[in-house]
C-alpha cells in the first residue's frame, strides 16, 4: 500500500482489518511539519463540532495512520515527501516485493513514467461511476446528476481516472450529505475496495477491461455554489429560512 | 436622462469569502471547502446582484458620458461585434440598458460605423500556430450563441480545453500554442475571462453539463474579486452578462433540487 495520512488509509486499514485482508507492507508518505488540505479541513471540523473524534460506522478515525499500523502488525516505511512522484517514494516502492500497491496517496496526484515504471500495477478506488464521472469531487457531480453515488476500483496510468476497470459499485446518497469529503466518500471507496480484494483472494487475480476514453467526462473540484446545492438537495426539511434563525 | 440605479446593499457578507482578494494575484483552489447552509447560499447571491448592479452603473454611465453619434462612443462596435449575444443576453440588463441598446441598435446613423472584426471560425482554431486567446474565445462564445450544430463536438472541445487551462494553472495568457501550453506571459485581460465564463454558462443552459456551470462560477468570482479593473464598454458588458447569466442558472438548478432559499 502507497499511503498519505488521511480518513481514507485509515478506513482502508480498518476495513482490511476487520476482514482479515491485510496489506503485507506499507510506503507511507509523510511531511510532519507540513499538513495536507484534508487535515486542515479535519481540524476544522473538529473544531466546529464533527465527528472526527467520535468514530465513524463504528470505526475510530482518530488513531494516527503510524500507530494504527504498528498496532495490527503491518510492517511500513516512511518517506519525507507527499509526491508520489518523487525519487523518494519511488525508491521506497521499487523495493516492495508486492506486484499490486494499493493506492491512498495525496488526492489529485497523477501517477508519472517513473513511478509506474517500477512494474507495480497501482490499484485505486475512485469516488464515481467510471468513465462517467472522472476526476475530482464526483460523488457531489453524481449526486446532482443522478441522485446517488458510485466508485470504480482500476489499475492506474499516467492520466486521470482512465486506467482498466475492475469493478465499479453504486452506493445510495448518504443521509448526512454535509461529510462527505471526509467521511462518506472514504468509506464507498473502502467498501468497494474490500469486495475487491476478497475477490482477489478467492480468484488470485483481477480481471480488468479497459476504458473507452471517448466516453464520459472529467470534473475539477467542485464549486462551494455547486456544492452546497447539492448538500442542501438531500436534507428533507425545505421550509424556508430567515437568515440567521436555525431549525430547533 | 439616464438615472444611475441605487440599490440598498447588506453588510459584507462573511460566509461567501471566495471573492475578498483578487484572485488573479492570489488564486483560490476550493479544496475541502466548509459547508455553511442555506446562509451560504444566500450571501453568495447577495454579493453576485451587487458586483452586478455595480457594473451595470458603471455601464449606465459610460452610456450617459458617451452618447450615440460622438466619437468616443463604442457602443456601436459593441453592438455590432455582439448583436446575437444581445438576443440572448438582453434581457439579463436593466430596463434602461435595454431601452438604450435598443435605439442604438435601430439609429441610422451608426449603420456606416459598424466594422468587421474578422473571426476565426472554431474548426480554424486547430490549424492556428498560434492560438490567440481573445479570438478564440469571442469564436466560441458565437458559436455557442448560434448553437452553431456543425462544430459543436469541436465547440465542446475547445471550451474545455480552455476551462482545463484555467482549472490548472488559475489564469488565461492571452496566447497559447496549438497544445496550450502558454505562449505568452500576461495573464491580465479580464476580457478573456468574461469571454470564458459567458462562453460557458451559456453551453451549460444548452445542455446541462455541469462541468461548464462549475467552471463559469469560478472564473465569475475571480471577476468580481478584480471588478474595480472592470472599466472597459465591452468587459463591463460580458461580465454582467456572465453574471446575471450564471445566476439565473444557479437558480433554476437550486429550483429542479428542490431547494428553497
Amino acid at each position: 500500500m502507497l499511503a498519505v495520512s488521511s480518513n481514507r488509509t485509515k478506513l482502508y486499514i480498518l476495513q482490511m482489518a476487520k476482514h482479515q485482508v491485510l496489506p503485507a507492507r506499507v510506503v507511507y508518505m509523510e511531511i510532519p511539519s507540513e499538513g495536507t488540505p484534508e487535515s486542515q479541513a479535519v481540524e476544522r471540523e473538529a473544531k466546529y463540532g464533527g465527528t472526527t473524534n467520535d468514530g465513524y460506522h463504528g470505526f475510530d478515525l482518530s488513531v494516527p495512520v503510524p500507530d494504527l499500523l504498528e498496532t495490527l502488525g503491518i510492517p511500513f516505511v516512511s518517506v519525507d515527501s507527499l509526491d508520489p512522484n518523487s525519487e523518494l517514494v519511488v525508491n521506497a516502492v521499487a523495493q516492495c516485493q508486492q506486484s499490486i500497491l494499493i493506492y491512498s496517496g495525496p488526492g489529485g496526484a497523477i501517477l508519472r513514467k517513473q513511478i509506474l515504471s517500477t512494474g507495480k500495477r497501482f490499484l485505486h478506488t475512485h469516488s464515481g461511476v467510471l468513465p462517467f464521472f472522472r476526476g475530482s469531487t464526483t460523488v457531489y457531480y453524481s449526486l446532482l446528476k443522478e441522485g446517488d453515488c458510485g466508485a470504480t476500483a482500476f489499475f492506474m496510468d499516467k492520466q486521470i481516472d482512465t486506467g482498466h476497470l475492475i469493478r465499479t459499485q453504486r452506493f445510495p446518497a448518504p443521509q448526512d450529505r454535509t461529510t462527505i469529503d471526509l467521511y462518506y466518500d472514504p468509506l464507498i471507496r473502502s467498501q468497494l475496495l474490500i469486495e475487491v480484494l476478497q475477490e482477489y483472494v478467492r480468484l488470485g487475480e483481477m480481471p480488468v477491461v479497459p476504458q473507452d476514453s471517448l466516453v464520459g467526462d472529467t470534473y475539477y473540484i467542485i464549486h462551494p455554489v455547486l456544492k452546497h446545492i447539492a448538500i442542501l438537495a438531500g436534507q428533507m426539511d425545505q421550509t424556508p429560512l430567515e437568515s440567521g434563525k436555525r431549525h430547533s | 436622462m439616464l438615472r444611475m440605479k441605487t440599490t440598498s446593499v447588506p453588510d459584507q457578507p462573511t460566509l461567501y469569502t471566495y471573492t475578498s482578494r483578487n484572485l488573479l494575484d492570489d488564486p483560490e483552489y476550493y479544496m475541502y471547502s466548509a459547508y455553511s447552509g442555506r446562509d451560504f447560499l444566500r450571501q453568495y447571491a447577495s454579493l453576485r446582484h451587487r458586483v452586478a448592479v455595480e457594473l451595470e452603473n458603471r455601464y449606465i454611465a459610460h452610456l450617459h458620458n458617451h452618447p450615440v453619434g460622438t466619437v468616443a462612443s463604442d457602443i456601436p462596435r459593441l453592438l455590432s461585434d455582439w448583436g446575437p449575444l444581445l438576443d440572448v443576453v438582453g434581457g439579463a440588463f436593466c430596463g434602461e440598458v435595454q431601452t438604450i441598446h435598443n435605439a442604438y441598435s435601430r439609429d441610422d446613423r451608426l449603420k456606416d460605423t459598424y466594422g468587421e472584426t474578422p473571426d476565426v471560425s472554431v474548426t480554424e482554431l486547430d490549424t492556428l500556430p498560434e492560438i490567440p486567446t481573445r479570438q478564440a474565445l469571442r469564436s466560441l462564445l458565437l458559436a455557442v450563441v448560434r448553437r452553431d450544430a456543425s462544430p459543436d463536438r469541436k465547440l465542446k472541445e475547445w471550451l474545455s480545453r480552455f476551462l482545463t487551462r484555467f482549472e490548472v494553472t488559475k489564469r488565461l495568457y492571452t496566447v497559447y500554442t496549438p497544445t496550450m501550453k502558454r505562449a505568452g506571459r500576461d495573464f491580465h485581460l479580464l476580457t478573456n475571462y468574461a469571454l470564458l465564463s459567458l462562453s460557458l454558462v451559456l453551453f451549460y443552459e444548452q445542455t446541462d453539463d455541469l462541468k461548464m456551470l462549475n467552471g463559469a462560477l469560478k472564473l465569475n468570482d475571480l471577476l468580481c474579486s478584480a471588478k474595480e479593473n472592470i472599466n472597459g464598454t465591452e468587459d463591463s458588458f460580458l461580465t454582467i452578462s456572465a453574471l446575471r447569466k450564471e445566476m439565473e442558472n444557479v437558480n433554476r438548478l437550486t429550483s429542479t433540487q428542490g431547494i428553497t432559499l
